[in-house]
Parts: structure tokens; sequence; C-alpha cells
């Protein structure tokens, strides 16, 4: 048997915008099943890293490999969860439809030829949209409108129209940014439901929260260092930030 | 109403005029909805104007104005599209001048062309009551193109005005259902300057739809409602203005006004209302 493919492969990535640069020699690899997180400070790189990965953005330097392919090939393996919606809320669009939209390009591989066929869903479509919305708990939702929802019910639709997709990568951007506490629990623990069957890469302000979910921990300021999550504690994270910060720490 | 409506039975004209009136409607109900929701109205007002370049030109070598019209308009969508995807930041700017230069290209055409200078006036204001047999084969042609394409690709031109960025990750060509969006948009520009011509298409693109936005939630109702609400306030544009002999084309245009004027204080007050009951039913026990 040949050995798959890691889902993401990143080697000697630099990047800059214009002239400053961003992001410095990267190395990283993502094993199948890890539940990765990424941290860092604001402005430290970690969206760029994401839209690097997710072939958005091009690299001046290095390889970036996604399942062993380049990003544009194989981007449709990934759900993506963004941080803000780059949608209008007032858009006259149901949860359901939107749900749907996740499935585009799921039919075959992610050639011009298959993203041109015409037509509407099949029967498929309609029934992983409605599988994505029970697993994130939003199925009454169904056939509201989206500007309706609240921030928190939103979040779990967006994951829903990621999971529609059936990724075998799940990437979240601060999933936890715009809702409040108790949700951020509730949606981690769906997150740690979901890493048994998928690689997780989430980006996260909250490093002392999200150690206690992820099994990896990599550190984004222009360059990346990966620490394992037994390893993180004050120093580690005033090396990161550059102050003291507070940490409560939580033992299991 | 009487009046017009006697004379509808008996005139040829007023029969085209109303069936270029249903015709036309149905193009501003599915590319005016894309024009509302994905906000390009400047956009459209750019492909708009530009077209009397085509026009202009067309006039001046003798071919038919109609055809010129369409080429133009196609040629100003995929221009001011790709102006959009390769100078983000100056995109206004550039669909401005577009916009002028393609109305001056047209009046230097026209003012060089020998002859009567009234189509100018009908090109800008539109004369519904002058509408061809062979126009209204025109514009059905241009419906059933409109139709098709969007039956095909309502997922991806959903994917595309709904949220660019997710539609590009799962993999739809964006950049090209993008530019399809824009010359649907031109298309309908053409069938809306029979109508209206091509000062006042902005507004009978764009407010039926705006209105339809008022009362439901989905795109493809929007479409159905937007296309209702174009058919009726165009048709009731002609029979007003048929007794005081009224240009057909402003009379139509301010009806759209006054409706989603009307329409707007409608829904809010639905709103307000919904709310207030909704507050009270949960506040009883």
């Amino acid at each position: 048997m040949t050995q798959i493919a890691p889902p993401i492969s990143l080697e000697a990535l630099s990047f800059a915008y214009s002239e400053l640069p961003v992001l410095e020699a990267i190395d990283l690899e993502v094993h199948n099943g890890e539940f990765l997180g990424i941290v860092g400070p604001n402005a430290g790189g970690k969206s760029t890293l994401l839209k690097l990965i997710m072939g958005m953005l091009q690299p001046q330097q290095g390889t970036i490999r996604l399942f062993g392919a380049p990003p544009h090939k194989t981007r449709n393996r990934i759900g993506y969860v963004p941080q803000y919606p780059s949608f209008s809320r007032d858009f006259p669009i149901t949860v359901e439809q939107l749900v749907l939209l996740g499935r585009l390009g799921c039919r075959g591989n992610s050639s011009w030829l298959t993203s041109l066929l015409p037509g509407r869903y099949q029967m498929a479509d309609y029934h992983a949209a409605q599988q994505a919305l029970q697993e994130v708990e939003a199925e009454p939702l169904a056939q509201r409108q989206i500007s309706s929802l609240s921030g928190g019910q939103l979040q779990r639709v967006l994951l829903a129209r990621a999971l529609a997709g059936e990724p075998e990568l799940l990437i979240l951007d601060e999933p936890t940014a715009n809702i409040d506490q108790r949700l951020e629990g509730e949606i981690f623990e769906l997150l740690r439901e979901l890493n048994q069957r998928l690689t997780i890469l989430v980006v996260s302000h909250d490093i002392a929260f999200i150690s206690s979910y992820v099994t990896r921990v990599a550190c984004v300021n222009r360059t990346l260092v990966c620490h394992h999550t037994d390893a993180i504690d004050g120093s580690l994270i005033q090396d990161l930030y550059g102050e003291q910060v507070r940490m409560v720490a939580h033992h299991h | 109403m009487n009046e017009f409506l006697t004379a509808l039975s008996e005139y040829t004209f007023l029969q085209s005029a109303l069936v270029a009136a249903l015709l036309a409607s149905i193009g501003c109900g599915i590319a005016g909805s894309y024009v509302v929701v994905k906000r390009i109205t400047f956009i459209a007002g750019g492909i708009a104007h530009s077209v009397l370049g085509g026009m202009g030109a067309a006039l001046y070598y003798g071919v038919d104005p109609l055809g010129g019209a369409l080429f133009a308009a196609i040629l100003a969508a995929l221009l001011i599209g790709w102006i959009r995807l390769q100078w983000n930041t100056q995109e206004d700017t550039l669909i401005g001048a577009l916009w002028a230069v393609g109305m001056a290209i047209g009046i230097l055409f026209i003012s060089k062309t020998p002859g009567y200078q009234t189509d100018l006036m009908s090109f800008l204001f539109g004369n519904i009551l002058l509408v061809s047999e062979k126009s209204l084969w025109f514009m059905g042609g241009l419906d059933a193109l409109l139709l098709l394409a969007v039956v095909a690709y309502h997922r991806q031109f959903l994917a595309v005005s709904f949220d660019e960025e997710y539609a590009r990750l799962r993999g739809v060509p964006v950049t090209f259902f993008y530019l399809l969006l824009l010359v649907l948009v031109a298309v309908t520009v053409v069938l809306l300057i029979q109508v209206v011509g091509l000062i006042l298409v902005l507004a009978l693109l764009t407010l039926p739809a705006a209105i339809a936005e008022h009362y439901v939630h989905s795109l493809g109702r929007m479409m159905l409602l937007a296309t209702g609400v174009g058919a009726i306030l165009s048709t009731t544009g002609v029979a007003l203005s048929y007794s005081p002999d009224l240009p057909p084309g402003p009379t139509i245009i301010l009806l759209a006004g006054a409706a989603y004027l009307l329409s707007a204080v409608t829904a809010r007050a639905l709103i307000k209302r919904k709310r207030e009951k909704a507050q009270s039913s949960s506040e009883a026990p």
C-alpha cells in the first residue's frame, strides 16, 4: 500500500505583502486525524497562513501541498469556517440554501469541466445538507432567513456549510470570536467529536482555552514553532506575546 | 382607462407596446434581482449608459441599432467586469469614466449621422409605442437566452452573488460566472432600452426587484415576484400615459418610484407590527 499524502504539508514557505514580510521559512506537516491549534498575536500572519493553505494567495517562496497536490486542485476536500462571513446578512437566502452551497464542487474531481455542470441539486445534496445541519444541531433552523439568526446560530450554520461538502480537513478561523463563552465550549465539544473522523485545524487567539482540546499547537508570529499541548506554560506564552499574559491553569 | 382599453383593441401598436412591456419585465425580474442582491447598481448603470456608444456607431454605419446596442452592452459588461477584478481599488472611478466615455462616443457618432436626430431621444428615454414586430422577436430571443442561462446555472450564480470567497473555495470558476452574470445584465439592459430608454433603465432594472425583496426571502421567489411587479408597473404605465398623451417611459419610472416608496413604508410598518406582536406574545405567560 502506498503512503497516503498528509492533509497539509508546508516547506520553507515565505510570504510578503509587497515589501512587508508576513511569514518566513514556515515548515509544517499536519497529519491525518490531528487537531492542530494555530495561535499567535494579531497581525502575526495566522489568517495569511490559512489563505495560503487554501490557495487564495500564492507564496513567494516554498511549496504548499494539500493532500499531496497544489491547493487549488484539492481544496474542495476542505471545509472552511471563516471568522467574518464574507457575505451580507440581509441577503435573501435560507439556512438550507446556504448549507447547500457547500455541496458545490462535490461531484468528482474539481476540474474545469465538472465545475461547469449545469442543473440543480440532487437528492444526495439535500441529504448531505440535512445531515450536516443535524450534526451541528441546527436542523430546526433550516427554513429560517439568515438575517434572523443569532451570532451563535450563524456560526453553527457556517460549520454545517463546511461539513456539507463532506470534507476530510476542517479549517476554522477564530470560530468562537463572535459568540459568548458558553457557546464556545459547545462548539469545541462538537469539534472534538468531529475530530474522530476529520483532521481539524483551528486558529484562535485564546491559547489557554484551546490547549485542552487540541493535540498540538503551532505558534505563528512571522515564523512558526510547534508545541505539544503538554509543553504549554506561562513562559512559552510570554515568549510568544512578548509580555506578561494572565493564564488560567487547567489540569485534566 | 376605458379610452385606453378601446384603443387597445383597435391599434396594433398598443398591443405591441404591451407585449414589449411584458417581455421586458421578465428581464427586469431575473437580472434585476441579481443586481439588487449583489449591490451592483452602479455597474449596471455603467453598462446601460455606455451602450449609447454602440447604438450611435450602429446608426452611423447603417446597421440595426439594437444589434449595436447588444454588442456594446456585452463589451461594456466584460470591460467593467475585468476592471473590477483587476483594479478593485479604483473601480468606481474607472466605471464612472467608462459610463461617460461611452455616451460621448455615441453622441459624436449620432451628430455625424445625416438625417433626423429624433432617434437620440428615443434611445435616451425609450419609445415603447414604436416597437416593431421584429424588435418583439428580438426581445423574446433575449428573454429565452436569460431564462436558459439562469435555469442551467442558478446554483453557481447564487454562489457567486452570495459569497465569492467560498464559491472559489468550492471550485466554482468565479471570474467566469461573474462575467456571465454581467453579460446577462447587459442583455437585460438592451431589453429595457426599448421600453424606457437607456437613461431610465436603471430604475426599471432595480425597483421591481427591490420591491420584491421587501416581501420574499429567496432569490427564486424574488425573481418571480419582481417579474410580476415589473409587468404590472410597465403595463399600467403605458395605460396611464395614453389618455393625457404623456411619454410612456417616464410615466412608468415615476410609477415605479412611487410604488417603491409605498412598499418601503409598508414593509417597515409590517416588520414593526410583527416585532411588537412577538414581544407581546413572549411577555404573556
